[in-house]
């Protein structure tokens, strides 16, 4: 398949804080790229360098091939980018940041207010267009930024936690039209909803201290797992110490952590379950819960660390 | 205003071999076009880059950073000559000067080189300080020094010699000299204007490297 976005070993720093480590990674056209982390991951950081807002130390990043260094108004135009914070210009109405916005982009006005119409009455903000951004909810402000992003019909989508902050119904109009455009662009978003990255991802990455600790498809990442399986146990009353000191004594019980009265552990063997179930049984345990390893719990494992 | 503020009542203390309110006309357009050019420059490059997120915006588009300085740059010297143009105007009627073609072709010439100096002065200190009131403090400053210590207002012979030494210089002020001869029908250097300019190119340049940095923060 043909690559959209190419990342060669690239590296950036800022203040001795390392946002990206020798990054590599490469998105298929006409894919939806899923980026996960925690904060400071380097997720933003990814999409603020695609787009020209800050610049990379070493490596190359290519975007259809060219160059974003020696190329980037090529890629630039390419690209249509939706910030993480508010970036509307409070000096001037919706429809005006709206079309000014595909002017920069090279449309002519006639064409940008054209989209910029389009959009709103897809994404149900016509009635906020003579508004002044300040005025409006941080949500709404969040559906313009995403319209913004797609007025100049970029081929290539780079949204930083899209529906942050929005209430559901917007989230259902973002994702709907990302449904209708996704078979056309070549879309890279970062988000904390692991159920969105789960439903709307091709690849997901996640990301930790600035470079990929895993990626692939969600099968694919779940299939690493070998296996591995979420345990929880509640109890009617916290467990001594001595419980879980002991716990800790079997080797293939992984990440065994108590969550208030709740128990959650990891395990690839099922006799190991039943183990733990037979030691918890003397402390007035009340329900069980047995599940396949999620994109949460292999983030949290990798991320935090504990799983194998 | 500064006709009546500082041209009127110095006139009354200076006395020279040319009406001192014909003369001092020239200070009254350097100090107001490029002022204004100044305080346009420097006030929407803060804007663009502190106050609002419109350089995340340019930053994002295919607009390079010369496009975005050299917006700002246009915009300034248009401010600056339109102040000019009512400066000329006013004055003109004010004090019935006669001046011809060649005069005229000659003063705008020498204006907007001004202007040009000025505007990018303006994009560059606006780019380091995100204070208003620091951009306010310099500007009174550069207000104070063109009129006081340039020889627009005061001839510059009234100071010490050391000080005389010292301005002459500067290329902004074998400008201003330029223009003063001009009014006068005297000869010019062009010497001055060449330096003037090489120094508004060298400003802009440096304006355009340090941009980089500022506008990505990094």
């Amino acid at each position: 398949m043909e690559a959209s976005i190419t990342f060669k070993a690239v590296g950036k720093t800022i203040k001795n804080k390392i946002l990206l480590a020798d990054l590599s990674f490469g998105v298929e056209k006409g894919s939806t790229f899923v980026l996960i982390g925690k904060n400071g991951a380097g997720k933003s950081t990814i999409l603020r360098l695609l787009v020209g807002l800050i610049e990379k130390d070493t490596g190359s990043v290519y975007i259809q091939g060219k160059d974003i260094s020696t190329r980037s108004s090529e890629t630039k135009s390419l690209c249509g980018y939706m910030s993480q914070n508010n970036t509307l210009d409070d000096e001037l109405t919706v429809i005006e940041n709206l079309t000014i916005y595909g002017q920069l982009h090279g449309l002519t006005n006639t064409q940008a207010s054209k989209n910029a119409l389009h959009w709103a009455t897809i994404l149900e903000f016509t009635d906020l267009l003579n508004q002044y951004p300040y005025d409006l909810a941080y949500g709404y402000q969040r559906k313009i930024l995403f319209a913004r992003s797609l007025v100049h019909e970029p081929e290539i989508l780079l949204l930083d936690e899209p529906t942050k902050g929005m209430d559901p119904n917007s989230k259902v109009s973002v994702w709907n039209v990302l449904d209708k455009i996704q078979k056309n662009k070549t879309i890279i978003f970062t988000t904390q909803d692991f159920t969105e990255a789960e439903r709307y991802a091709d690849r997901i990455a996640i990301l930790h201290d600035g470079n990929i600790k895993m990626d692939g498809t969600l099968d694919r990442l779940i299939e690493a797992t070998h296996g591995l399986t979420r345990y929880s146990l509640i109890f009617t009353e916290s467990p001594p110490d001595e419980f879980m000191n002991k716990l800790c004594e079997y080797p293939r019980v992984q990440r065994p952590q108590m969550k208030g009265l709740e128990l959650e552990f990891y395990s690839r063997e099922r006799k190991q379950f039943f183990n733990v179930l037979k030691l918890a049984l003397n402390y007035n345990v009340s329900d069980l819960d047995t599940s396949i390893c999620s994109l949460r719990d292999l983030y949290l494992g990798l991320t935090d660390g504990g799983l194998d | 205003m500064i006709h009546i503020i500082l041209a009127i009542p110095l006139s009354q203390l200076i006395n020279l071999e040319v009406r001192y309110l014909n003369w001092a006309a020239v200070g009254i357009w350097i100090i107001t076009s490029s002022m204004a050019a100044f305080l346009e420059t420097s006030n929407r490059i803060r804007k663009i880059q502190y106050e609002t997120n419109q350089i995340d915006i340019l930053l994002h588009s295919p607009t390079t950073n010369v496009d975005i300085l050299l917006a700002l740059f246009f915009r300034g010297t248009i401010i600056g000559l339109i102040q000019f143009i009512f400066s000329i105007l006013i004055t003109y009627s004010l004090n019935h000067e006669y001046l011809g073609m060649w005069n005229i072709v000659l003063i705008v010439f020498h204006i907007l080189s001004i202007i040009t100096f000025f505007s990018v002065l303006g994009i560059i200190l606006g780019l380091f300080i995100n204070s208003r009131i620091l951009i306010i403090n310099i500007y009174i400053i550069l207000f104070a020094i063109l009129s006081i210590g340039m020889g627009v207002f005061i001839p510059i012979n009234n100071y010490p010699l050391s000080y005389v030494e010292f301005v002459k210089n500067i290329p902004l002020f074998m400008v201003f000299q330029n223009m003063q001869s001009i009014i006068i029908h005297e000869d010019i250097q062009w010497i001055g204007l060449f330096i003037n300019a090489i120094c508004s190119l060298l400003l802009f340049f440096i304006s355009v490297v340090a941009s980089n940095k500022i506008f990505r923060k990094i």
